[in-house]
């Protein structure tokens, strides 16, 4: 839910709820004014026709005021004497429809008679009064409401503005091309402090990541004088009449350095599309590439049984590094005799915006996209997991795209040109 | 023959010396940029090996010379990974061939061998190794006169095996030899045992000495006598 939303949504709610109580205690406060003033009104002229009966012991010399109807009747028994308050209807005949009303009665004593008197008081210019400030209260509380939420949107964005710049920003940070970001200064201060924040966190992270690239490549290159040492040196120790013990130990000096090497090379490798060493560029005929390099597996493959299944339904020509292509094409190639299995198969679909490898092969027991990690290896044989992570930085240096697949045993890997 | 190494390592330089020894060359070394120039423009070799990455100038430098010079040698240039540019400018400059750090001894020997078989023999190109004659331009191999055949890969590794007559050569090597260092050695281990078991069965049927002797542990031998 974006901030704008979640901020909105809780003003809607709380204001609603704020408002329908405000409102409706404010009609109810209106509703209680009117009916007292009602009440107080039937109360003067009841009390006016009570005393009037009662001292002149007749209803002939009785002044009626007579604007709303009264109804005095002579009771044979006492009633009680107290004011009754209810709300009734009567029949207008004028307009044939009950008509709502508020009555009064009491019993009052004139001479000896007892009479019952019953005063109305129209409640149709009350409850018309009460409906109409009902009617001013909602659509102010609706106009209100709807200042206030768009008071509220306008207010957000422009104290959020330096937010979302930063959010903008640090959304397009990225460290195939790192460079430091510059935040523009912001009058809130909790704003300004994130800022600082996050451009003392980049410039660290950018930081340890040249060196990190740095010290790689460093290693990579620096190691590979020793190295050539200790791989020479050991060949020429083989060439010694060694016993079998000493023959052994020296095989295994002569592989591990070449798989040191092998890493080290990689490495190398990484550190150098990082730093941009592959510039040349070239439009590299894709399917003439793939059909060198898997000519140079054939007999691999041949020797495990696998098939091999080509359909080019297109010629794209890529442009890029030559050499990155060589490693690119034939690292995905390698990866997919490397993981297959005895008899297994390799259909390779090369399409004008896509090139698609699958391959037999047993579950890397991983999630795929961890498979282009560095060092994160499905087996442990060999230095292959590397592979795959020279794959992915060849395709982040060319911004295309990359999938990897496994379903039902067999490995996917989609890359778009 | 005479060689002349040009690479500033001590340990790489004596390495190489000792590896090629054998071969009965006349090896001159050279540790720096000025005394490679001078040697080459006081004497004529075979062959230079050229290390691009010295001291005190380039190597690239020094094939523009021996060129500029007329000599008569082959060059093989050595080359740091990282510098591909190096590579092809001194394939440009005229190099013969090139080899990329760090190298093995046995492949070097084969590259030289190889080199020097191009710039002499040619036309006639032809290896005789015990009962074999191998013809490395045609990929064809005669046992006692009798045609062989063999597949690519076979043919590759018979002839890497000969150019490193009487030397151990690690499995690693034969798998560099077959698809390059950047293959995963452990994993095409199999495929050069599988390879190497063919060859030796094709060169028995034919009659031929069994040449390739397993070494425990590292790789094999092939026995020149």
């Amino acid at each position: 839910m974006k901030l704008l939303t979640k901020t909105t949504l809780y003003f809607v709610t709380v204001s609603l709820l704020v408002f329908f109580a405000g409102g409706a205690g404010l009609y109810k406060i209106m509703q209680n004014l009117v009916e007292h003033e009602v009440d107080a009104d039937l109360y003067n002229r009841i009390h006016y026709l009570y005393d009037n009966i009662r001292q002149l012991n007749s209803l002939q010399n009785v002044a009626f005021i007579a604007t709303e109807p009264i109804d005095i009747q002579k009771v044979n028994k006492p009633g009680p004497s107290t004011f009754r308050l209810k709300d009734t209807v009567l029949y207008n005949r004028n307009i044939k429809a009950y008509m709502p009303y508020r009555q009064l009665s009491t019993t009052v004593k004139s001479g000896d008679n007892y009479y019952r008197i019953e005063i109305y008081k129209s409640l149709i210019t009350s409850n018309y009064l009460i409906e109409k400030i009902a009617l001013i209260i909602t659509l102010m509380l609706i106009f209100f409401l709807a200042l206030a939420f768009f008071l509220n949107r306008y207010i957000f964005g422009k104290v959020w503005a330096d937010f979302f710049n930063t959010l903008h920003i640090m959304q397009d940070f990225s460290l195939i091309s790192p460079h430091k970001e510059s935040f523009q200064p912001s009058e809130i201060i909790e704003f300004n402090q994130l800022n600082q924040v996050l451009t003392e966190m980049t410039d660290k992270i950018i930081n340890d990541y040249e060196t990190v690239k740095e010290f790689t490549g460093n290693l990579s290159h620096e190691v590979q004088t020793p190295l050539a040492v200790i791989k020479n040196k050991t060949e020429l120790l083989f060439q010694e009449s060694l016993n079998k013990k000493q023959y052994e130990l020296a095989g295994s000096i002569y592989s591990a350095t070449n798989r040191l090497s092998g890493i080290v090379r990689s490495l190398g490798l990484i550190a150098r599309i990082d730093k941009n060493q592959f510039a040349d560029k070239t439009a590299i005929d894709v399917k003439a590439l793939i059909l060198r390099q898997t000519e140079n597996f054939e007999a691999l493959m041949a020797s495990r049984n696998i098939a091999l299944e080509t359909s080019f339904n297109g010629t794209p020509k890529v442009v890029m590094d030559r050499d990155l292509a060589e490693i690119f094409i034939n690292n995905l190639i390698k990866n997919a005799v490397r993981h297959n299995i005895k008899n297994g198969f390799i259909h390779i679909r090369l399409l004008e915006k896509e090139l698609l490898i699958e391959n037999s092969g047993a579950d890397p027991q991983k999630p795929t996209s961890e498979l282009f990690e560095q060092f994160s290896r499905a087996s442990d044989k060999g230095f292959m997991g590397i592979g795959l992570a020279i794959v992915k930085k060849i395709i982040e240096h060319y911004h295309m795209n990359i999938s990897y697949n496994y379903q039902d045993n067999i490995h996917r890997i989609t890359v778009d040109f | 023959m005479k060689l002349l190494i040009i690479e500033d390592d001590h340990e790489i330089q004596e390495s190489i010396m000792a590896y090629l020894a054998p071969e009965g060359y006349l090896c001159q070394q050279a540790f720096d940029f000025s005394n490679a120039s001078d040697k080459i423009e006081s004497f004529d070799y075979d062959c230079l090996l050229i290390d691009i990455n010295l001291p005190d100038g380039s190597g690239l430098d020094l094939i523009k010379q021996a060129k500029r010079l007329k000599k008569p040698s082959g060059i093989i240039v050595i080359t740091a990974r990282d510098a591909i540019d190096d590579r092809v400018k001194a394939l440009e400059f005229g190099a013969d061939d090139y080899l990329v750090k760090p190298f093995n001894l046995a492949e070097l020997n084969a590259r030289i061998k190889s080199l020097i078989r191009r710039m002499h023999f040619q036309g006639s190109n032809v290896i005789t190794q015990g009962d074999l004659r191998i013809f490395p331009d045609s990929f064809q191999v005669l046992v006692k006169e009798r045609p062989l055949e063999l597949t690519k890969k076979e043919f590759e590794i018979l002839l890497f095996f000969v150019s490193n007559a009487g030397r151990v050569i690690a499995k690693e090597s034969l798998a560099g030899q077959l698809w390059g260092d950047d293959m995963d050695f452990s994993y095409s281990f199999d495929f050069v045992y599988a390879q190497i078991k063919n060859l030796r069965k094709k060169l028995k049927e034919k009659g031929a000495k069994d040449y390739i002797k397993t070494i425990y542990g590292v790789g094999y031998k092939f026995e020149s006598e």
